[in-house]
């Protein structure tokens, strides 16, 4: 799911202002997404950040010449399509036959064609924390795991799950935000953070 | 747990406001402060982290670089680079105008200000820099710069630690710096500068006050208030 | 927000002393008391001495007004009689601010400003709610207190005592969003009419004969008139609700040999000035402070290689004056 364009647009104006911290949020934002593109180009794992950072960079420098025509992300993906090209270019590796599609693109990480060097250990993890996530899901009341699911898997706005679910906006603000808490409980633990 | 939320402190809230930033529905403000917590919090920085991670679950879609954090990595090139840029403008630059350029510096009514623009130049030519202010009432003396201070030059703080704020997320910022930046800064050259642009943004606070009440008082015919204000630097 | 609202509301009844019984007054009736007030404190002769309170700084201040008649046009001093020798002295279009320490600073304008009620009804009407709850006694006098209650978050919320008979203001408590006080401002004594001789005497005296080591300083700062200035090339993107441009002005930069682009704004209760000036120091730093009832926000933008500092200051909250700075833009950058 891309996030309307909106949000973006607000963070972006001001690091054309000069506030660089807001272009920190947007990595933060993005970064997974762009990593999990890269590796279906790229096989070395830490090859695979390098390329990313690379490609953040250049985008925080070629961000004067974002007009805003696309979303933010869909240009951010342009980029980092070209960064890792040019990278298998330079390391003189084969491209492949035609680009990712920004729409399959989200899709890749999951693909069991890509060769990914990866410890048992990272998979696992990864496996791990999804099955709590889903569990946890499962155990909500209905109110909180209705508001959650409306807005990360319809990609629904606020006023829209107030419709859905006849009721204010400011009570569908507050369960989308206790059901993260209460996911976020389990699986902080297992990512050894501390909140 | 009340859904009216009028029970969340402080933290809470941030913490919701970084739920809705994230969904693209908040109030500029709301996205301020969050620009502002992640900047400076870590713990916030990584709630961040995995409320993505959440939802990219949520979505089936989940990545094998779930532990995987460039962000830092990136701001960090990004700071160096500007750092890297503006210093091989000033080295190519124009050496023999360094007496024109200080002749041009800013003046001030203290003669803290005349100093202080020679001595911004004498650390960089082209470089601006931005830093985080103490928000702390730093002693009242002033003292003149001797022409041979050491120069500074302060760079954009990569850790910032947060002392007090009040619910609006203004507070004043403590800067960390990263003092492998730039090699020829010292502790104390970086503790200097920042003394005076703490200094500087008193005198800026100081000085806009009386253009306020100054403004104020002759628009509205009333000048009690406008000036009573002024007394609250009395302790600065 | 709601909520921050009701407390206000709840503490500010609380906290009067209300003797006798309570006006149901009409808003229009505490907006035409306002409007007295702004009218009175132009038009009458009046003396007197107050204090004004902030945290734990106390300050004794006088002051004297001269209302215009045939003879002489209008003129106001103010003193500071508490620590360092200051003071203000209000003639025409110009201003002098003149402090033991920091010597003499002149404000002079090309031409009076329009002058916005401190306190104006109408407009305030939609973002404040109005009250007369009663009357009080303040420095030996009668007084009717009102309340001023701002309708959002944007403002601070004030108790005013107005003079019974003259409307003068004799007493002011500014408010926060949490029902917190700020800042009391009290007359002591007020003598209401004709000046004596005396008192013109010390009305008249020149500000740097007050102390012989004043020295000047600050030159003037002149306000360019309208028409020789280009269109600004800033803007603010975003102003709280109800607050409108009432002046604009070029002057010396106090900070910098630069001009600095002056803004005021006000919803006829409440005002902020934006500053915005180009840095040429070099060093730059961003603050946000709430230095009383004042809140101070210093930003910094960057156009090109140029710096551009904007600060901030107004009785509003400080979240408000961090919005507003935030928002401070070239115009030619419209997203």
């Amino acid at each position: 799911m891309v996030d309307s364009p909106d949000s973006d647009q607000q963070l972006v104006d001001r690091v054309k202002q000069g506030d660089k911290r807001a272009y920190d949020v947007l990595v933060i934002k993005y970064q997974h997404r762009i990593l999990g593109l890269v590796g279906g180009y790229v096989s070395d794992f830490q090859e695979v950040q390098d390329v990313t950072q690379e490609a953040f960079i250049k985008a925080y420098r070629a961000l004067d010449k974002f007009r805003g025509d696309s979303s933010f992300y869909t240009w951010l993906y342009r980029i980092a399509v070209n960064t890792a090209k040019n990278h298998l270019v330079s390391k003189g590796r084969r491209l492949p036959e035609s680009d990712i599609d920004v729409h399959d693109a989200d899709f890749l990480e999951t693909a069991t064609t890509l060769r990914v060097v990866d410890t048992p250990e990272r998979n696992l993890y990864c496996n791990e924390i999804e099955q709590v996530i889903h569990d946890v899901i499962q155990r909500l009341p209905d109110e909180l795991r209705t508001a959650v699911m409306l807005r990360e898997f319809d990609g629904l706005s606020y006023e829209e799950i107030a419709d859905v679910m006849d009721c204010p906006v400011g009570t569908v603000r507050s369960r989308i935000f206790r059901a993260r808490e209460a996911i976020d409980r389990e699986i902080r633990p297992l990512l050894g953070q501390s909140g | 747990m009340s859904e009216k939320g009028s029970q969340h402190s402080a933290r809470e809230q941030l913490k919701e406001s970084l739920s809705v930033s994230l969904d693209g529905q908040a109030s500029e403000l709301e996205l301020r402060r969050v620009i502002d917590g992640i900047g400076k919090d870590d713990e916030l920085r990584t709630l961040a982290g995995r409320y993505q991670l959440i939802g990219e679950a949520l979505r089936g879609k989940s990545s094998k670089f779930v532990n995987v954090d460039i962000s830092r990595g990136v701001m960090s090139a990004i700071e160096q680079e500007e750092v890297d840029n503006a210093f091989s403008q000033s080295e190519s630059g124009v050496g023999g105008s360094s007496s024109a350029i200080i002749s041009r510096s800013g003046r001030f009514v203290e003669d803290v200000w005349a100093s202080l623009g020679k001595v911004a130049v004498a650390a960089s030519v082209a470089f601006a820099v931005v830093i985080g202010v103490r928000n702390s009432n730093p002693t009242p003396e002033l003292q003149v710069l001797a022409e041979n201070e050491p120069a500074a030059t302060l760079t954009q703080p990569v850790q910032l630690a947060q002392i007090g704020s009040n619910d609006y997320g203004a507070s004043g910022i403590r800067a960390g710096y990263n003092s492998k930046q730039h090699d020829s800064i010292t502790p104390e050259q970086l503790a200097y500068a920042q003394s005076l642009a703490d200094r500087a943004t008193r005198e800026r606070f100081h000085a806009y006050a009386l253009q306020h009440a100054e403004l104020s008082a002759m628009g509205s015919g009333q000048s009690i208030l406008s000036f009573a204000r002024l007394t609250s630097f009395d302790n600065q | 927000m709601k909520k921050m609202q009701w407390i206000t509301r709840k503490l500010l009844v609380l906290s009067l002393f209300v003797s006798g019984f309570v006006y149901a007054d009409t808003s229009s009736d505490a907006g035409y008391l306002l409007e007295r007030m702004a009218v009175s404190s132009k038009g009458l002769s009046f003396q007197g001495e107050f204090v004004y309170q902030q945290g734990a700084q106390l300050q004794t201040l006088s002051i004297i007004h001269q209302a215009k008649n045939q003879k002489i046009s209008e003129k106001e001093r103010i003193l500071y009689l508490d620590g360092a020798p200051r003071e203000v002295v209000r003639s025409g279009n110009e201003l002098f601010f003149s402090s033991y320490n920091e010597g003499v600073t002149k404000f002079q304008h090309g031409s009076l400003l329009p002058v916005i009620n401190k306190f104006q009804s109408g407009v305030s009407e939609s973002f404040y709610d109005l009250k007369i709850v009663g009357i009080d006694r303040v420095a030996g006098r009668e007084a009717v207190l009102l309340l001023v209650l701002p309708k959002d978050r944007f403002r601070y919320g004030y108790q005013l005592w107005l003079d019974r008979e003259s409307s003068l203001l004799l007493k002011s408590v500014l408010v926060d969003d949490q029902g917190k006080i700020i800042e009391r401002l009290q007359f002591t004594s007020l003598s209401i009419g004709q000046l004596s001789d005396d008192v013109l005497v010390l009305l008249n005296r020149k500000p740097s004969t007050v102390d012989e080591t004043i020295h000047i300083k600050s030159s003037s700062a002149k306000e360019y008139p309208e028409k020789d200035v280009a269109p600004p090339d800033w803007e603010t993107g975003w102003l709280p609700d109800g607050f409108v441009l009432e002046n604009r002005s070029i002057r010396p930069s106090p900070v910098s040999r630069h001009d600095v682009d002056a803004l005021i704004f006000s919803d006829g209760i409440a005002t902020f000035s934006v500053f915005v000036e180009q840095d040429d120091t070099r060093v730059l730093s961003q603050a946000s402070e709430k230095i009383g009832a004042l809140s101070a926000v210093s930003k910094i933008y960057r156009e090109g290689d140029q710096y551009f500092h904007v600060t901030v200051v107004g009785d509003i909250p400080l979240g408000t004056a961090e919005r507003v700075a935030v928002s401070v833009r070239p115009v030619k950058m419209k997203p």
